[in-house]
């Protein structure tokens, strides 16, 4: 599908821009003249560490390409002492553009002693020169002299294309994982050969920008000239991703309300990794065609002929069995549903329903981005403050019955003039887009607003006449003070009433926009075969998704048929114990029947007895040992030293 | 009169040679005698000699003190780094002012060529413009002022190099008219708050104040923080020594606490239930890669990992005011 290709476009889109203002520092990074300072760009990229092999791949494909040949990444991981580091360093960059064999064991001299190879032929490893500062400034150097001389061209167009010194870039990944020592002698030994070698660094940093001062004392940060780059907040990209992935027209997969809950609900709480959730969305699609048999019709609009008509008798009674076709098919005439049974008449409906899916989304779309864009200029954000949460409430529930969407309403019918026309401008920029029949409606009340009057209507003389005499009869009539109250408050109720044409309009064109939102805003769990395109089986995926480590180990232990499928061990109550269950899962179950301290004896006595063998079967009490130092690794006892011969329970309760 | 030296081996942060193995700065003090070469080494350092005897004793060599410049030295040197088409006096006056700025937290002759190199083009245009002649200095003052106030909240940072800075300070007026910074998240900001916050996520940042409540809190009054009660006083507390003389445990530093404990608080503190993934798992260990926590006892021991909270209480009291937590009140030193 074209997922991936979505997905990859998506990715190399998100650091286009900040790539390329590092790209244009480090290429002029020759050039600086300062005192012997390394021009240093920090890159903030954000606490998302799934994603950064990613980023930190493409960054340094992008060095290779536009800025220069050398390119070192440097990881904390393989990095622990200073020698290590400029050794990984050095060999990095002077490895630019020489293809090594990958068969032959390479060596360096200074690594001899401390290699573990154990090569039977000593003369097949191929000999290095050492990985140090001076053999990388004469590799340096001698790979300068080469590109400057070319052998042909006129002596002019020599001198034209002559290339400036190369900077040697050198990215040190996750910053913050380094040790402060190996990172501050790495600086102060590349700032002194910076003279002879146009050394620059990038800084890949988690947090924020303090860490680098919080890492290098001022002596050592001093001979950096640090320039800041700020990535995409990762919330930002994924606002981004599910605008072009999830959201996008040509694919026919869409996700469920609960199952976009769960996907984003991993992202905010747990990490802030675009690439997992990516992982998580294919592997919901995946789950979606493996298990679901109605996922057949799930296709771009020009199979979609081929396919019903391949669909097997199995498969339409499938179809039929559906929730919302049968909640349709009741609604229909009897005669109607009597010639749907046909399997003929049906796949004919079928094929002319089911391209209707693709145009009701479309529809939700556009309404949901009109609604969004009136509710993001009231107060009090009632839609969510991003468009996925407005998306994820239309999915969840039906958003013209929510109090959010009556509220929305309620707050327009009090905004000023100006303030509407803002509103509606901001609606038709959303919606215009995706010629649809509401941007046409929204430009007509546009005008309409605009062109109206909103100043209070004079009142004409007769009136006016008509008012003080009412008023001098009610000031006769009235008998106490309470009922003059009441009637001069019901006068000017009346007069209250008579609104001017801007507020006639307002509500006029409020209540036309209540019924196209209303006509466009439909739950997708009502449409028609909606389970073929919508995956919202949260239960199937959750489990793989989200890992429980303590949960499922404690189930292996209680239930051991669930994970080993075996007949023999079914239980009737989760709390019987069967001898043929795993020896471990006996020993197990029994400790969960003991109080805080468990004497061994008796334990094993129990285990005895479960398991049903002779008192003189000495291979019990080997079984039982090996039982108890499992449950020990697996950290449900512990020794204690209160009493001889007990073991201590780290765990409560019964499963 | 020569000496008759061949080689001279100058020795930068001679300190750290104190780390290496005993014998090594006790050869390199004797290197003429040892090797029969005429060489001479020169080490230099922060510290004094005093620090660097060892038990074995070292032979004493000679011993330069080299004083900090006075505002005189200081100005000369930098009257070195004047570019060729500035005027001398001008200069001079641009330096004067440079050094009654900046002298006070900042006598590092590095900082200062650095700010006088960083300011000079701003300082330089209304001259070049036409606008000001060079001799007002009360009217170049007045230009160079804010610019300078500026530069003094980040003196040691180094932050920004000249066109960096520049730029910053020409879109701040920019900016506050009109805060847009939410739809543009390239652009630098230049008050302090992108500098010293991060967006944790939502688990990430209960965690981390359960780590400074258990670093911070003695673990004997969990039961009385984190323990919901009935009312009825079936754990009281012996007196506790009166506030002036218990030691704030602000001051004595974080203490190391058991990850089952760091867990337990967390789930007291979450106040929606959170089930025991391996997400949250690996969330400390990705506090701890980013350094706001440490780990102790090395990662060999899975048993019993300790760790010790490394975030100051500013910062947490920050992240807590993003959740709607108030840390004050589960503090025992503020209770």
């Amino acid at each position: 599908m074209a997922t991936s290709s979505l997905t990859k476009d998506f990715q190399e889109e998100m650091f286009n821009t900040v790539f390329h203002e590092m790209i244009e520092y480090l290429q002029g990074s020759v050039d600086i003249e300062e005192d012997a300072s390394i021009p240093t760009a920090t890159l903030i990229t954000g606490v998302n560490m799934p994603d950064h092999t990613g980023v930190f791949r493409s960054l340094a494909e992008r060095l290779r390409a536009q800025v220069t040949a050398h390119v070192a990444v440097l990881e904390a991981a393989s990095c622990a002492t200073v020698q290590a580091t400029v050794r990984t360093m050095v060999r990095q960059l002077t490895a630019a553009g020489e293809p090594l064999s990958p068969d032959v064991p390479v060596v360096d001299e200074d690594e001899e002693d401390d290699c573990l190879l154990d090569v039977p032929d000593q003369t097949s490893r191929q000999r290095r020169a050492p990985a140090t500062m001076p053999a990388l400034v004469a590799h340096y150097e001698a790979a300068q002299e080469t590109v400057a001389s070319p052998k042909k061209g006129s002596p002019r167009k020599r001198a034209r294309t002559a290339p400036q010194r190369r900077p040697l870039v050198v990215v040190w990944r996750d910053l913050e994982a380094f040790q402060p020592r190996v990172l501050q002698d790495l600086v102060l030994i590349c700032s002194q050969y910076r003279s002879r070698l146009p050394i620059s660094f990038v800084f890949g940093v988690s947090t924020c920008a303090s860490a680098v001062h919080r890492l290098l004392p001022q002596h050592v940060s001093a001979r950096l000239s640090l320039h800041k780059f700020h990535s995409q907040l990762a919330t930002h990209c994924l606002a981004e991703m599910i605008d072009k992935v999830l959201l996008s027209p040509s694919m026919p997969f869409r996700l469920g309300g609960r199952a976009l809950r769960l996907l984003l609900d991993i992202f905010l709480y747990h990490d802030f990794s675009v690439n997992n959730f990516i992982s998580a969305y294919k592997f919901c699609m995946l789950s979606h065609f493996l298990w679901s048999p109605a996922s057949a019709l799930c296709c771009e609009p020009n199979q979609l002929e081929e396919r019903v008509e391949e669909l097997t008798g199995a498969q339409v009674a499938g179809l039929r069995a559906l929730p919302s076709v049968r909640a349709y098919l009741d609604d229909l005439e009897q005669e109607e549903r009597h010639t749907l049974q046909h399997d003929g008449v049906f796949k004919e409906w079928v094929l002319h329903m089911a391209p209707k899916l693709h145009s009701k989304h479309e529809e939700l779309l556009v309404g949901l981005r009109c609604l969004f864009a009136l509710t993001k200029r009231l107060p009090g954000a009632l839609l969510g403050k991003q468009f996925r949460e407005a998306y994820n409430l239309a999915l969840l529930h039906a958003l013209p019955e929510r109090d959010e969407y009556k509220r929305t309403f309620q707050l327009l019918s009090m905004l000023s003039r100006q303030e509407l026309t803002a509103t509606l401008e901001h609606a038709l920029e959303a919606v215009s887009g995706s010629g649809s029949a509401l941007s046409t409606v929204l430009r007509t009340q546009l005008d309409r607003v605009r062109a109206v009057d909103d100043r209070p209507t004079p009142v004409s003389a007769e009136e006016s006449s008509q008012q003080r005499r009412l008023v001098a009869d009610t000031l006769k009539q009235a008998t106490s003070r309470q009922s003059l109250r009441e009637s001069l408050q019901s006068m000017g109720a009346a007069r209250n009433a008579r609104l001017n044409p801007y507020e006639t309009l307002r509500s006029a064109l409020l209540a036309e926009l209540d019924e196209h939102l209303r006509g466009l805003i439909v739950q997708p769990s009502k449409w028609p075969f909606n389970e073929c395109v919508v995956f919202d089986d949260v239960s199937l995926v959750r489990r793989r998704l989200v890992g429980a480590p303590r949960s499922s180990v404690q189930t292996a232990l209680a239930d051991p048929a669930k994970y080993l499928q075996c007949t023999c061990c079914q239980l009737g109550d989760a709390a019987s114990i069967r001898p043929t269950m795993p020896d471990l899962c006996i020993v197990y179950k029994l400790h969960l029947e003991c109080g805080r301290l468990i004497n061994l004896f008796d334990w094993m006595q129990a285990f005895r007895a479960v398991v049903g063998a002779s008192d003189d079967d000495q291979t019990i009490q080997a079984r039982f040992a090996h039982c108890v130092a499992e449950l020990q690794f697996l950290g449900f006892i512990k020794s204690t030293q209160r009493k001889t011969d007990h073991v201590a329970r780290l765990t409560w309760g019964s499963c | 009169m020569s000496y008759g030296i061949g080689c001279y081996y100058v020795l930068e942060g001679a300190e750290r040679l104190r780390d290496l193995d005993e014998g090594v700065l006790s050869s390199l003090l004797r290197l003429q005698e040892l090797t029969g070469r005429p060489v001479c080494l020169l080490l230099t350092s922060n510290l004094v000699w005093d620090k660097f005897q060892t038990p074995g004793g070292l032979p004493q060599p000679l011993l330069v003190h080299f004083p900090q410049y006075s505002r005189e030295a200081l100005q000369s040197i930098l009257a070195l780094d004047r570019p060729s088409d500035v005027d001398e006096q001008f200069y001079s006056g641009y330096l004067n002012l440079i050094l009654s700025v900046f002298v006070v937290p900042c006598r590092n002759v590095r900082e200062l060529r650095h700010l006088a190199r960083a300011s000079l083009t701003h300082y330089r245009a209304p001259v070049l413009s036409g606008e000001v002649a060079p001799t007002d200095l009360r009217r170049l003052w007045r230009h160079v002022e804010p610019h300078l106030r500026a530069a003094l909240r980040s003196v040691y940072l180094r932050e920004a190099d000249s066109a960096q800075w520049l730029r910053t300070q020409t879109q701040l007026p920019a900016a506050a008219v009109q805060p847009s910074s939410h739809d543009q998240p390239g652009i630098l900001d230049a008050t302090d708050h992108q500098r010293l916050n991060t967006e944790l996520p939502f688990y990430s940042k209960f965690l981390l104040i359960a780590a400074y409540l258990a670093s911070y809190n003695p673990a004997k009054s969990d039961r009385r923080f984190f323990v919901k009660r009935t009312g009825k006083g079936a754990g009281r507390l012996k007196a506790r020594p009166p506030a002036g003389a218990r030691v704030s445990a602000l001051l004595t530093g974080p203490r190391a606490f058991p990850l089952d404990r760091l867990l337990a608080i967390f789930y007291v503190i979450v106040e929606d239930r959170v089930a025991p993934t391996a997400s949250i798992y690996s969330q400390v260990s990705s506090l701890v890669t980013l350094r706001m926590l440490t780990r102790l006892g090395g990662s060999d021991n899975l048993d019993s990992a300790k760790y010790k909270c490394l975030v100051n209480f500013d910062t947490v009291k920050s992240i807590a005011k993003t959740v709607n937590f108030e840390v004050e009140r589960y503090l025992y030193d503020f209770v």
